[in-house]
């Protein structure tokens, strides 16, 4: 049969950002996939180099806007073990409520192009209604839609008093209303959605655990693994249990990931009634030496940063895995044997941050 | 698609939920949003701190000449010079900067 | 990093397929340029995430060949083609070849992540302050006041001893041009580093190290005034022999017969001069020295004159030679050694300086009921420091501006002055303006003794055979050196600059004290001890000035916040007035430790750079 290679991206309307796949095809089949990236490359390892080391946090908030916060956490992680600075219990619960935030709206935003990726544009207008509540609430407690940069090494810049918290709380509750009347039926009963997600993509738990899959790439597949157990920030005090579907397709993950959206509501407001007063901010005495590895839970999988520092103002050396770099081997299994049409879907459920992946 | 018909009803009689940005419906952002920053040249003593912390490299201090030159299109808003002047003399602007057709730079001029 | 193993290269293959029948997943794996070699580091998730990480280190040289693992795990194929592409690293056998296009374009630039260009790591430096390079004896003020602030007092003395030997004396007469050029200042608040230098000397001792090796040169110093005597301290530790010559009957100089006891307690003084004394140093007193070639031909290698500024500058009115007019310096100089003098009640004291604040308040002191000060110009061009003559004020001494004396003439056996009222006309050379009198506005005034304190000169002899000055009769040295025009005679003090401060004495007699070492043939360093001690490296967080303790201004401008200035300057608690008549005590009490410590907290460490 011949073959032919078509280009999917590096633009294409579902994807979020540019990554290159060139597909071999027998006739509407999938036989081949080559991803290429580096669209968005920014050279970002070798600029931390170059900054001062409590400049580096916003450097490394900007690596991917959607999941900013929790690699500004992670940088701040990182570099509190090297410089041992320990960061106070009510910035720790602080961190827990931003990085609940910024994984709640990265899914939102992720239903929203998965409604979209399968021409449902209406319930996609609808989620990223929703959406609008969630970025709200970020403006209102740190100051920007996105970007929130309130994470900084020894603890946190601004705080969340009584009054907000309280607001915060009903903005809340308003938020899960929206889901429960509106997009929660829709999502999880359509049959459209059904049809085109269920059994396409398949991946399986010795798949997923051999390809090094991470978040709900593998959750979805059974795989319960999720870095918050480990009880970085104030998770331990919190609690937390992974969410696992074990089907292993497309529909799976988008289980895992719309169940997910409920935890994390309850997980900020669990986070901000368990709050103890104190201060939430440390000064930070030395300079980095030695080497360390700090993990964090990022709304797509698990997220390594690797330290070295040398004792002076600059970092060695600062190495970046984003979760979206080991689920795209899963691409080259999932996407063998699927049909053109379902390409888009396939690709958009191991939710591609292409930014992060390139730094 | 049954189950999106209450909703679809429901928008159908309502508000559009966008708003006519810049025209109408603008809703003022929350306080203590981080906008562009404003220099107060009584307060300021030229010791350089923001320029030494700003990531961006967005203010450019000049001792000899007792200016300050900000470029508010380097600027990333972080708000770092902010809490770090310790003399107070930057500020914040709470309000949404629009989009400019070309790069602006600000020269403030601090007197003796 | 803990669960680390380091291995050769050739055992890579064997050691990951350990890991994998360990059922461990694959993270990711780290590159490392070291200069000449690679460190690669593979990080692996043991089964359960909840566990540390596994790490496997590999150091191979620029040239070798690395294994790929990617036949075991696929997913390290792509960041095995990252490490390749961006350190030219050798990987065999990667099972994905992207063919050199991973994150990179044809027209990328080679080796992205290859150090050293432009890697240039800076190490921590502390940057110049404004207090410091205002010091003349250069004190690294921010961190003793710092150590203050954190509890270590004996720390902070050690930091101030470091650049010049008397916190005490200085701690007490300094008159602080660290503090007008505090950058808290502007907010009208700066910090008292006076009173924290004396705080420090008075709650914590320091012992002087042991001198260095003797040199076998001796070196003699005219006059033991605070140039004198810094300059006998530096050099008896880089162990040359000193001997002080002093014509007074005691050794200080102006420390002794300049400041009165009530702002420098004699105890203290003499403390200070014990110090040095006890570093070898002898001090002859009641010995004028009258020749200089004298004590070269007696074995010195060399002499600094230091014999300060003493001579009073004549006031130029007519009938000033009347038995009661005094010199203020003679005046100060009886008191302090103890001789009777007969002031009467009414006294009037002209000029404007310290000497003649300190004369005024020595007279009350002394029992007189009427203290005048004369001063031709206005409160605004006073020299005298600001604190004192509030002091002054508040003890009951008026001061009359725009006055000086015209003509002194006898009136029954007492004395009288007719006065003349002055405007202030154009700047002369010292910027100030200049006054004028007012014709026809003489005044008589009946008074039992007048103080004449316009002003000192240094009195130099015509058998030094040194160079002097045509301005103020002060002796020619050069800047750096402090030599004088004669090979192996220097001079520092008030001798050179004329008038000044302690403080300014010290700064030139540490650069004379360098000078006669190197010209002695030594090194030319002055011995400062290295303090280790566990202190902040950097400054406080935003959010410690936000705190309710410290009283915060806060101004809204178009709706966005600023906040100004932090706590308030510490007042210095002083002699309640009721008992300052009659005696000589020192009116200033020192702080306590809680005011101190706050006071030490406030600094913002402008020398640290973030």
């Amino acid at each position: 049969m011949a073959r032919t290679v078509i280009p999917f991206g590096p633009q294409h309307p579902v994807l979020p950002e540019p990554i290159h796949l060139k597909l071999e095809l027998e006739d509407e089949k999938v036989v081949g996939v080559t991803p290429i990236i580096g669209y968005v490359h920014r050279g970002i390892e070798k600029a931390v180099e170059l900054n001062d080391f409590r400049q580096n946090v916003f450097l490394c908030e900007r690596i991917c806007g959607i999941c900013s916060f929790i690699h500004a956490l992670t940088y701040c992680e990182g570099a509190e073990a090297l410089t041992g600075v320990e960061v106070p219990p009510r910035a720790r619960f602080l961190r827990v409520f931003w990085s609940e935030l910024s994984r709640t709206h990265s899914h939102l935003l992720w239903l929203g192009l998965l409604a979209d990726s399968m021409g449902f544009e209406s319930l996609f207008m609808q989620i990223w209604r929703a959406r609008e509540m969630i970025l709200d609430i970020s403006e209102m407690t740190a100051g920007h839609r996105i970007i929130q940069s309130t994470c900084v090494i020894g603890g946190v810049r601004r705080d969340i008093d009584k009054e907000m918290a309280k607001e915060v709380d009903k903005r809340l509750l308003a938020f899960k209303e929206m889901l429960d009347s509106t997009i929660a039926p829709v999502l999880l009963h359509d049959p459209t959605i059904k049809r085109r997600a269920v059994g396409k993509g398949m991946l399986s738990k010795e798949q997923a655990e051999l390809l090094g899959a991470v978040g709900p790439t593998s959750r979805g597949s059974g795989v319960a693994i999720d870095i918050r157990q480990t009880g970085y920030a104030a998770y331990k005090e919190v609690g937390f249990e992974p969410v696992v579907e074990t089907a292993g397709d497309s529909y799976a993950r988008t289980l895992v990931r719309a169940r997910e959206v409920y935890q994390c509501v309850e997980l900020m407001r669990k986070a901000l009634s368990m709050m103890p007063d104190g201060e939430i901010l440390v000064r930070v005495d030395g300079y980095p030496e030695g080497e360390t590895v700090a993990r964090t839970e990022q709304p797509r999988g698990e997220l390594i940063y690797y330290f070295r520092g040398n004792g002076t103002n600059n970092l060695e050396r600062l190495k970046i895995r984003t979760p979206t770099f080991a689920n795209i081997p899963t691409l080259l299994v999932m996407l063998p044997g699927c049909e053109m049409a379902d390409v888009p879907v396939i690709t958009l459920s191991i939710d591609p941050c292409i930014a992060c992946t390139e730094r | 698609m049954p189950r999106m018909f209450p909703t679809i009803w429901k928008n159908l009689f309502s508000r559009p939920a966008t708003r006519r940005y810049p025209f109408k419906d603008i809703r003022e952002p929350f306080p203590g949003y981080r906008g562009k920053i404003y220099f107060d040249t009584n307060k300021c003593d030229l010791c350089g701190d923001c320029a030494r912390v700003c990531p961006a490299e967005a203010i450019e201090v000049d001792l000899e000449n007792r200016q300050i030159k900000y470029y508010p299109f380097r600027c990333i808003y972080c708000a770092t010079c902010v809490q770090t002047c310790l003399q107070g003399a930057i500020t914040e602007d709470e309000h949404y900067s629009p989009p400019n057709v070309e790069k602006i730079e600000e020269l403030y001029k601090i007197e003796a | 990093m803990e669960n680390e193993i380091l291995i050769e290269k050739a055992d890579l293959i064997s050691a990951v397929e350990k890991l994998l029948a360990e059922k461990a997943r694959f993270g990711t794996a780290s590159c490392v340029d070291l200069g000449d070699k690679f460190e690669i580091i593979y990080h692996f998730e043991p089964q359960e995430s909840v566990e540390p990480l596994k790490h496997i280190r590999v150091v191979i040289d620029k040239e070798e060949t690395l294994a790929s693992i990617s036949s075991m795990y696929l997913c390290a194929a792509l960041i095995e083609n990252e490490i390749q592409e961006h350190f030219n690293v050798q990987i065999s056998g990667i099972a994905l070849d992207f063919q050199k296009r991973f994150l990179r374009s044809k027209e990328s630039p080679e080796s992205a992540l290859l150090k050293p260009i432009p890697y240039a790591p800076k190490p921590p430096a502390r940057l110049p302050v404004r207090c410091g390079e205002a010091c003349p004896a250069g004190i690294d003020i921010p961190r003793y006041v710092r150590l203050i602030g954190e509890g270590k007092f004996a720390e902070s003395l050690a930091v101030i001893k470091q650049a010049l030997p008397f916190p005490g004396i200085l701690g007490r007469v300094c008159f602080a041009p660290c503090e007008d050029n505090c950058r808290q200042a502007k907010q009208e608040e700066p910090i008292a580093i006076r009173m924290l230098k004396r705080f420090a000397y008075d709650h914590a001792s320091y012992e002087e190290k042991a001198t260095a090796k003797q040199s076998g040169k001796r070196v003699a110093i005219v006059g033991s005034g605070p140039a004198g005597l810094t300059a006998a301290y530096y050099l008896a530790k880089m162990g040359h022999g000193v001997t002080i010559f002093e014509s007074l009957p005691q050794a200080g100089g102006m420390m002794r017969v300049g400041i009165p006891s009530y702002r420098l307690p004699r105890k203290i003084l003499d403390d200070e001069i014990e110090m040095v004394k006890n570093l070898g140093v002898e001090i002859k007193t009641n010995t004028r020295v009258e020749s200089l070639d004298t004590l070269l031909k007696d074995g010195y290698q060399a002499v600094l004159v230091a014999t300060g500024a003493h001579q009073g500058i004549k006031m130029g009115v007519e009938g000033e030679d009347h038995p009661k007019v005094m010199e203020c310096i003679d005046f100060l100089g009886d008191v302090a050694f103890g001789k009777m003098v007969k002031l009467g009640d009414a006294v009037v004291v002209v000029g404007g300086g310290n000497a003649a604040i300190d004369s005024a308040r020595t007279a009350l002191r002394l029992g007189s009921k009427e203290v005048t000060i004369l001063y031709r110009r206005t409160r605004a061009e006073m020299p005298a420091n600001p604190e004192e003559v509030e002091e002054a004020i508040k003890e009951g001494v008026k001061i009359e501006f725009l006055a000086a004396p015209k003509k002194v003439f006898s009136k029954n056996g007492a004395i009288a002055l007719e006065n003349i009222r002055m405007k202030l006309g154009a700047p002369d050379a010292s910027r100030r303006r200049r006054p004028e009198p007012i014709e026809g506005s003489e005044f008589k005034v009946d008074v039992d003794s007048v103080i004449a304190a316009i002003g000192q000169a240094p009195e130099v002899p015509e058998q030094f055979n040194i160079e002097i000055g045509r301005f103020g009769n002060v002796i020619v040295a050069e800047g750096d050196t402090s030599a004088t025009s004669q090979e192996g005679i220097f001079a520092a003090g008030d001798a050179v600059t004329g008038p000044a401060s302690v403080v300014e004495a010290v700064g030139t007699a540490k650069k004379a004290a360098i000078s006669i070492d190197i010209y002695l043939g030594g090194r030319g360093v002055l011995p400062v001890e290295e303090i280790k001690v566990k202190e902040p490296t950097s400054r406080h967080t935003f959010l410690e000035r936000w705190q309710e303790k410290r009283e915060v201004e806060v101004s809204i401008v178009d709706g966005s916040v600023s906040v100004s200035v932090e706590k308030k300057r510490t007042e210095m608690p002083s002699l309640p007035l009721e008992e300052r008549p009659g005696g000589f005590d020192e009116v200033e009490l020192g702080l306590t430790e809680e005011m101190a410590i706050a006071e030490g907290q406030r600094c913002w460490r402008c020398d640290l750079e973030q």
